[in-house]
């Protein structure tokens, strides 16, 4: 533990006293309970290492901070004592729209950043939940995503190149800002869903796309996993941005949707594309099924569909990835799982992905929580697949490791921690085997 | 010298067999696609990731390096034993060894050929998307090591965006999987890291690559214009408009002239440059975009435009850029592949550079391209044989690289730094970024033991540089692709 006045009046001399806040202003830059000692909020990537230069040298662990959307996801900090916000490094730095290229700072919000880019018909196609706060770099620390990773993939298909600071204060780039780029090792890659372990992402560049000519979104009612998943198979070669199935308890949380039955389920699909393509699909999903075409609100419908991943107060989430095959069947189990527990739960699945999110109330006593989640991992193990708490109340997270077991993998792991952050001050003990 | 111990052991694990080590023998794995040269003391054809750990158990403990190879057809001497050591070669370990249609996902060994994957899915109506030219010949595993590119990457991405999994052995001769079928694994992305790596870090042993679902439609078009600036406009102004071509390909005067002579395209003799445009996607779309696509081009001041739909049309549209490369050889003994990639509106000024560099040194320079990626590939012709030339090319290829970091760009787009770039890594890098590079490397505890003298500069200062350059100077006949 480092002694607070020490630290505070040493941020203070690198970033002035209206830009660092004391242990008392700090409640909402928690983590599972943990109050900081001191908030520090540079301006720019320059005092950003000044502040990891000061923690690497003082021994102080630090939280790089976004918009905390995903404050949830990572075990319990072993440490934890300067909340390093970025929400301040958030310009545009460069955008070239003829070159389907843009640099931004990583305190800038994706929605900020998406209206940036509209104004000259591009976007940038990553839809995690909660765009208007959720940062650039949160959303590649925790390499967040949403259903649009159907058609575009996640942000480690989408970056072109990063800046981040290392736990000594070196400012490092990886990669550049072309579109094809094989100099030198990928740490692009690396960082992204590292949880900001081994760097803090102060900077991106991305690949565009153009907005859409025409986009639509239908929904179709179904009556099991299985109906959806034979359904989507055959919609493949149709142009879709999104394949998302809701259960019953989703569906119903969602506006515009088809009534759903208890048991029953919800195929949102986004179709997106050319006009023509866009007609076309339109046309070839109703000769398969009676789909619902969904007018006017299909953003504010998807921003809803997001929000469904979000954890309920003191409930968990969990994110669950198994071959898309085998999705049906673990939605089954899941609610299953939820009707033995008389603890129902909303799922959203991207269904192509074989990703399953599944959002539970709280529970009455911390031991049903422990069941669930050791019930969730056994399901998603025995499907070959991994399941990971993104929420859960801290009581829980100190019983397990939130990521599950590590793998064979894991000493490369440590090894690569041990190599950019030896004195361990960045996130310590979050991410997969307390790394 | 072969180390007769060594020998034995390495024979004991594979069998007598499949352990090379007469002079003789080892000659054909002596050289790539470069003309770089370096002989291994022994060559190992291995049948399963069991033995390739074994076998890097038994050359780690005499202290020697091990260097993997596919096929050989690398840009930038990755598969060059360049201190010697012993290469893993992968020509055994070409099975097939899972088809998930449902997943869309394959699981195959290293040494099978990229376009042999396509081959075996095609009756799915699936194929493997990462479409590096040399695809009939060059293996998954090379592209893995160097992450290849292909004239499909605009739409589609790189060997990175298609594979899910790779089982690698380690230094220590442990074998663990990186990365796996399932998305959102929890960890590092290792297998990102590894991807890419030129062989430093890990030999691979098996890949899991994912398939994609063959586009419903495609359309061609083959657009010529008098001039080069005018078709680098069309490029950006296509792409501009909100049109992702699947690929989006450009040839020059010099290179139209070699391929005319060599294929007869049809080209006007008096043409300066030809763009050749694919589009895929739902039919009902393609006419539109290609309508779309002509009336940019004709706009910009493209005299003809070409547009085929069918399977047969499109080939003939194809043929000249595909035989483009062993057509140079028309034109030349020899010439020098570069592999800049620049920002695609920065083509204009970039290629007039390139121009200006050919006639500062008097040398002819035939570019054909990855234009939608910015991917550049000028090909400095010469003849090897007149004295001083090869100095000559050396500089104008460093210079042309050094163009294309100046407007953004990068050293290599999809060949490698591999030996001839180690030293520009520094022009892209600054010795911290360098720096943390190396250190994934200790963290692999590779050491020196796996391909060594690639990516990394030369610790030493630039005492090697003009030997490191001439890797990738010469004639590549008519089987060469990019």
């Amino acid at each position: 533990m480092v002694k607070q006045t020490v630290l505070h009046n040493e941020l203070e001399s690198i970033l002035g006293p209206e830009r660092v806040f004391a242990h008392e202003e700090a409640a909402s830059y928690a983590v599972d309970g943990i109050v900081p000692q001191a908030v520090a909020l540079p301006g720019t990537v320059e005092e950003v290492a000044e502040v990891m230069r000061l923690a690497h040298h003082e021994g102080a662990a630090v939280i790089p901070w976004g918009g905390g959307t995903a404050v949830g996801l990572g075990n319990v900090p072993r440490r934890y004592d300067i909340a390093l916000s970025l929400t301040r490094l958030n310009a545009v730095v460069e955008h070239e729209p003829a070159d389907l290229t843009a640099t931004v700072l990583a305190g800038r919000t994706l929605a900020d950043f998406q209206v940036h880019l509209s104004s000259v018909g591009q976007f940038l196609p990553l839809d995690p939940p909660s765009p208007a706060e959720a940062t650039i770099g949160g959303i590649l620390a925790a390499n967040a995503s949403g259903p649009s990773r159907h058609a575009h993939g996640t942000a480690r298909d989408l970056v072109l190149g990063l800046r981040f600071v290392q736990a000594d204060g070196r400012v490092i780039k990886a990669g550049g800002k072309v579109v094809k780029n094989v100099a030198g090792y990928d740490m692009c890659r690396l960082l992204i869903g590292s949880l900001g372990t081994l760097g803090v992402i102060v900077e991106a560049c991305f690949r565009l796309t153009p907005l859409p000519g025409a986009q639509q979104t239908l929904a179709v009612a179904v009556d099991s996993p299985q109906e959806a998943y034979r359904l989507a198979g055959r919609a493949a070669g149709f142009s879709l941005r999104a394949v998302e199935l809701l259960n019953a308890a989703a569906a119903r949380d969602l506006e515009g949707l088809p009534v759903t039955p208890d048991g029953g389920f919800v195929l949102l699909l986004a179709a997106a594309g050319p006009q023509a393509a866009v007609e076309r699909t339109r046309d070839g999903l109703a000769a398969l099924a009676s789909p619902t075409v969904i007018e006017g609100a299909a953003a504010a419908l998807w921003q809803a569909v997001g929000r469904l991943t979000q954890p309920p107060p003191g409930g968990i989430v969990a994110k669950a990835s198994v071959l898309p095959s085998r999705a049906p069947e673990l939605i089954e189990r899941i609610e299953s799982i939820g009707r033995e527990a008389s603890r129902p739960p909303r799922i959203a699945c991207h269904l192509t992905v074989g990703v399953v999110y599944s959002a539970w109330p709280s529970a009455e006593e911390p031991e049903a929580d422990l069941r669930l989640a050791t019930s969730l991992r056994q399901a998603a193990a025995s499907l070959g697949g991994t399941s990971v708490l993104e929420a859960a109340p801290a009581a829980l997270k100190e019983r397990l490791d939130v990521w599950g077991e590590p793998g064979l993998d894991f000493s490369l792991m440590r090894r690569l921690k041990e190599q950019f952050d030896p004195q361990g001050v960045l996130n310590p003990g979050r991410f997969l085997g307390g790394l | 010298m072969a180390n007769s111990q060594l020998i034995r052991e390495l024979q004991g694990i594979v069998g007598k067999q499949y352990v090379l080590h007469a002079p003789e023998d080892l000659l054909v794995y002596e050289y790539d696609a470069t003309i770089e040269r370096g002989l291994p003391e022994a060559v190992v054809l291995p049948a399963t990731a069991q033995q390739v750990a074994e076998v890097v158990k038994v050359v780690r403990r005499f202290d020697l390096p091990v260097v993997a190879r596919g096929a050989g057809t690398g840009l930038s001497g990755g598969a060059i034993p360049a201190k010697g050591g012993v290469t893993i070669a992968m020509s055994r370990m070409r099975r097939i060894l899972e088809v998930d249609v449902e997943n869309r996902l394959a699981v195959v060994e290293p040494g099978v050929i990229n376009l042999d994957i396509s081959k075996a899915v095609a009756s799915h109506g699936l194929y493997y998307a990462a479409d590096p030219s040399s695809q009939k010949a060059c293996t998954i595993g090379g592209n893995v090591a160097e992450n290849a590119g292909g004239p499909h990457c605009l739409a589609y991405g790189v060997t990175q965006n298609h594979i899910l999994g790779l089982e690698v052995v380690l230094a220590d001769g442990s074998i663990v999987w990186l990365g796996g079928k399932t998305a959102d694994r929890p960890g590092y992305d290792l297998r990102g890291v590894v991807i890419g790596s030129e062989g430093t870090l890990a030999v691979v042993t098996k890949v899991i690559v994912r398939l994609s679902p063959v586009p419903p439609a495609t359309v061609a078009l083959l657009a010529i214009f008098d001039q080069v600036d005018q078709a680098s406009q069309a490029v950006s102004t296509i792409i501009g408009q909100g049109i992702l071509p699947a690929a989006l390909e450009m040839m020059d005067k010099a290179t139209m002239e070699a391929v005319e002579a060599a294929v007869h395209a049809g080209y006007p003799p008096d043409a300066g440059a030809v763009l050749l445009i694919e589009v895929d996607g739902i039919e009902e779309s393609l006419g539109p975009q290609a309508e779309q696509i002509e009336t940019i081009c004709r706009e910009l001041g493209a005299g003809e435009v070409r547009v085929g739909f069918s399977p047969q049309d499109r080939e003939r549209l194809w043929a000249g850029r595909k035989g483009a490369l062993g057509a140079l050889g028309r034109l030349a003994p020899s010439y020098y592949i570069l592999d800049g990639t620049v920002p695609r509106t920065q083509l204009p000024r970039v290629l007039r550079g390139v121009y200006e560099v050919g006639d500062k040194y008097g040398l002819r320079i035939a570019n054909v391209f990855h234009a939608g990626d910015g991917n550049l590939h000028p090909n400095i012709l010469f003849d090897e044989a007149e004295p001083g030339q090869l100095e000559k090319v050396v500089a104008a290829g460093a210079e042309i690289l050094r163009l294309c970091v100046d407007a953004g760009g990068t050293i290599t787009g999809e060949h490698g730094v591999g030996m001839e770039k180690r030293d520009f890594m520094r022009w892209v890098f600054s010795e911290d970024d360098i720096d943390a590079q190396a250190r994934i490397k200790i963290a692999f505890g590779a050491g020196d033991g796996f391909n060594p003298e690639k990516i990394f500069p030369a610790s030493s200062g630039d005492g090697d540089t003009v030997t490191a350059q001439r890797s990738v100077i010469q004639s590549l006949g008519p089987d060469a692709y990019i």
